[in-house]
């Protein structure tokens, strides 16, 4: 069988699942929705943390803390700055939600991103610092809902759609130059997201545990690759197999491959966090996030006249965020601000692993001890509000 | 109803179980077109050829790829077949998708050196000039090498460690190091272990006396092996395409492309030139010999001069020219003269700006 029905079939499976897994809880929902009793009404969790696979966009932190009520449309404000050694991200999410239900939620969130980072293509070359990128980066749609006898479970679906601008180039008009994704705005790729959550309500704290799962995929609603027009070198394009030819002619792609050959693996993340509001006014949370990629990224060629994607070097096998949050828990104007550190998998760039070839993703995909020389060097900080309009 | 939602994902999943036979996940692979055919009628005959120089006994080597592919292939031209007709060389197993770069001629023509490159890997090899040929490793790293035969007769090939150098200036003693290596003069095999020639990368190749190295890109320097020293020549502004001089008499010379700007060479006006509009002939001592501005040689529509290579025979040097910085001839340019003459037919056979064409001569100089 080809590959590509390989991944109609794997999409076909997820979706399948997922309208099951919608419809039937609606339904249940909707017949429960009169006797239903929101067990944590202080907790919100989903969609303030979903969305994506990561990619261009900053980090994005879990509220965890009182919700606020009595209005149609609720506002939040997520400001984080994100650093590694080689980029700083600056991120303000704003989301905006509603509740079509007793018990669901509808949110729409639009993060636009400031990164000034530094690029450097190959060691023997200088490398480029200063390197800043701003604007906006993907949107994303999600709706959860609640669902159990107290409404202990809940589910997420979160589409991030490819708004962000991916293809930002440095460089002469000549010899033009990609960024590097993780200075990009955008991974030019949708992804959808299923959050399955569980939540254990204690007497003044709250232990939540979620897993996920995340499937980009691509759209090309033109039908045909813009950046790589290889469809009009009929020299060439006799020459490409069918399955090359699908990287420049497609109008659906069931994998997170972009316009750029540049590849989001699909990935689970499991994460349990506990809450407390022992502390009159304050609610403290504290966490633990793992999350894995089921595959190796590939980013593009630094040569923008090129389309030559190779696996990526700083491919993490796997990731474990140590996760610190504090709401300041005021009824209408509740502020929350937070710490994340995540500690990771030794890539194969610090090993230098990839240098004998480096279009074998299997360095990458190693999974290895945690790279403690990284440790510190990455960590993410947010302060966000939320309040309630109309 | 939900025996409906049941039923999609149970057909979805055994569609998965059954396509399992090769991972059941997209995984990406390296993506690579494939060795265009060489054209049929792409070169102009050697009758013509001897018009112009006085021989069709001429052999152009040159790498090439489809528009926008970075993994050129080698291919050469022998101008003494009724018709010339470019014959595609074969690629180190392994490294089809690597980019083939710089074919440069051994002193008898029987055999090549070149390398290969991608990212910062490089590897050198020797080929006999044979489309069968096996690609033998030289060295790896390896990058730009040179035959050089010694007043033994012995066959050497140089090369650098690191390609591509771009540090705006060489100190005297750096990490990266120019070597000689013996090879087999009929079959290219590697004889013994190479020597160092001076720990400082040259891109350029080695003169016939054996006296000096050049290289270019950052800076340019001459090196002299006779008192070790460095020769600047045109200091603080960038060069391409380094080549030394192929005369036997008239070794401490080098040639190479322009970068825009004003230049830093004696007896040069310091007036702006635009890019790559000149290729240069400097000496030792960083003295203008002779300059070839592309559209004196040429005509005012070409925009610029590409990969210029001093020819075996010291009188010619090969480049290519372009009026849309997208398509490129192959011009053969006679430095006493300073008149070209293309080699490829433009409607039917255009290379890239980066094909490094070499032109040998089979009897070296006419």
């Amino acid at each position: 069988m080809r590959q590509q029905n390989r991944h109609i079939a794997i999409f076909a499976l997820v979706g399948g699942l997922a309208a099951a897994v919608i419809i039937s809880l609606t339904i249940r929902s909707r017949q429960q929705a009169p006797s239903f009793v929101m067990a944590t009404p202080w907790a919100c969790v989903g969609g303030c943390g979903a969305g994506g696979s990561g990619g261009a966009g900053g980090a994005t932190a879990k509220w965890i803390g009182t919700n606020v009520t009595g209005g149609l449309l609720d506002v939040q404000e997520m400001y984080s700055s994100t650093a590694t050694k080689k980029s700083m991200t600056n991120s303000l999410e704003t989301r905006l939600s509603f509740h079509p239900t007793y018990t669901s939620i509808l949110a729409l969130t639009v993060p636009v991103l400031a990164k000034d980072g530094s690029m450097q293509p190959t060691t023997a070359a200088d490398e480029r610092t200063g390197v800043i990128n701003n604007g906006m980066g993907d949107i994303r749609i999600d709706f959860q809902n609640a669902f159990g006898v107290s409404g202990e479970f809940s589910y997420d679906f979160t589409l991030s759609i490819p708004t962000g601008d991916y293809a930002m180039t440095v460089g002469t008009d000549k010899s033009p130059q990609y960024l590097p994704t993780n200075l990009q705005l955008g991974m030019g790729v949708y992804s959808l997201t299923l959050d399955l959550g569980y939540t254990v309500d204690i007497d003044k704290a709250l232990l939540l545990v979620d897993a996920m799962y995340s499937h980009p995929f691509a759209v090309n609603f033109s039908g045909k690759n813009s950046y790589f027009p290889l469809y009009n070198n009929a020299e060439a394009w006799n020459l490409l197999s069918a399955d090359q030819k699908n990287r420049f002619k497609y109008y659906f792609k069931p994998f997170g491959e972009n316009d750029l050959g540049a590849y989001f693996p699909p990935s689970i993340t499991l994460s349990g966090f506990y809450g407390t509001k022992e502390l009159a006014g304050f609610v403290h949370s504290f966490g633990l996030m793992f999350s894995a990629p089921l595959g190796v990224s590939w980013i593009p060629g630094f040569d923008a006249t090129t389309y030559n994607p190779t696996p990526d070097p700083d491919n993490q096998a796997w990731t474990a965020t140590l996760c610190y949050g504090l709401e300041f828990s005021r009824p209408n104007f509740p502020v929350f601000v937070a710490a994340y550190v995540p500690i990771h998998s030794k890539t194969a760039s610090a090993t230098n692993a990839q240098a004998a070839n480096p279009f074998d993703s299997k360095p990458m995909a190693q999974w290895n001890a945690p790279d403690f020389h990284d440790i510190l060097h990455r960590w993410s900080v947010f302060i966000g509000t939320k309040t309630t309009l109309f | 109803m939900k025996k409906l939602l049941l039923f999609i994902p149970a057909v979805a999943l055994c569609q998965l179980l059954v396509s399992c036979d090769n991972g059941w996940l997209y995984k990406p692979t390296q993506f690579i077109v494939p060795a265009p055919p060489p054209p049929k009628r792409g070169f102009i005959s050697g009758d013509s050829l001897a018009k112009f120089c006085g021989l069709k006994d001429v052999i152009l080597l040159y790498n090439w790829s489809i528009q926008g592919e970075m993994t050129p292939t080698l291919y050469y031209v022998n101008f003494s077949d009724s018709n010339p007709t470019p014959i595609q060389m074969k690629k180190p197993v392994g490294r089809e998708d690597w980019y083939a770069n710089s074919p440069m001629p051994s002193p008898d023509g029987k055999l090549v050196a070149y390398y290969v490159f991608q990212g910062a890997q490089c590897e050198a090899y020797v080929q006999q000039l044979d489309p069968a040929a096996v690609p033998i490793l030289v060295a790896s790293p390896g990058s730009d090498p040179h035959f050089y035969k010694d007043p033994q007769g012995n066959l050497w090939v140089t090369y650098a460690n690191i390609t591509g150098i771009l540090t705006g200036s060489l100190t005297s003693d750096s990490s990266y190091v120019t070597y000689k290596q013996q090879v087999n003069a009929i079959n290219g095999q590697k004889i013994g272990l190479p020597d160092t020639l001076v720990h400082l990368p040259f891109y350029g190749g080695i003169s016939k006396d054996g006296r000096y190295l050049c290289t270019g890109y950052a800076g340019a320097y001459i090196y002299d092996f006779s008192d070790s020293s460095l020769h600047a020549i045109n200091s603080g502004v960038q060069t391409c395409n380094p080549s030394i001089s192929t005369d036997s008499i008239l070794t401490d010379r080098m040639m190479f492309l322009n970068f825009p700007g004003p230049q830093n060479i004696n007896n040069f006006p310091t007036t702006s030139v635009g890019e790559h509009k000149m290729v240069f002939i400097v000496d030792k001592s960083n003295s203008l010999v002779n300059a070839f501005n592309v559209n004196t040689v040429l005509d005012a529509s070409v925009v610029e001069w590409q990969c210029p290579e001093w020819s075996n025979n010291p009188d010619y040097f090969a480049a290519l020219a372009s009026q849309d910085q997208v398509n490129y001839d192959i011009y053969l340019v006679q430095i006493s003269t300073g008149k070209a003459f293309r080699l490829n037919i433009p409607k039917e056979f255009q290379v890239n700006w980066s094909s490094t064409p070499y032109v040998f001569f089979a009897g070296g100089a006419s």
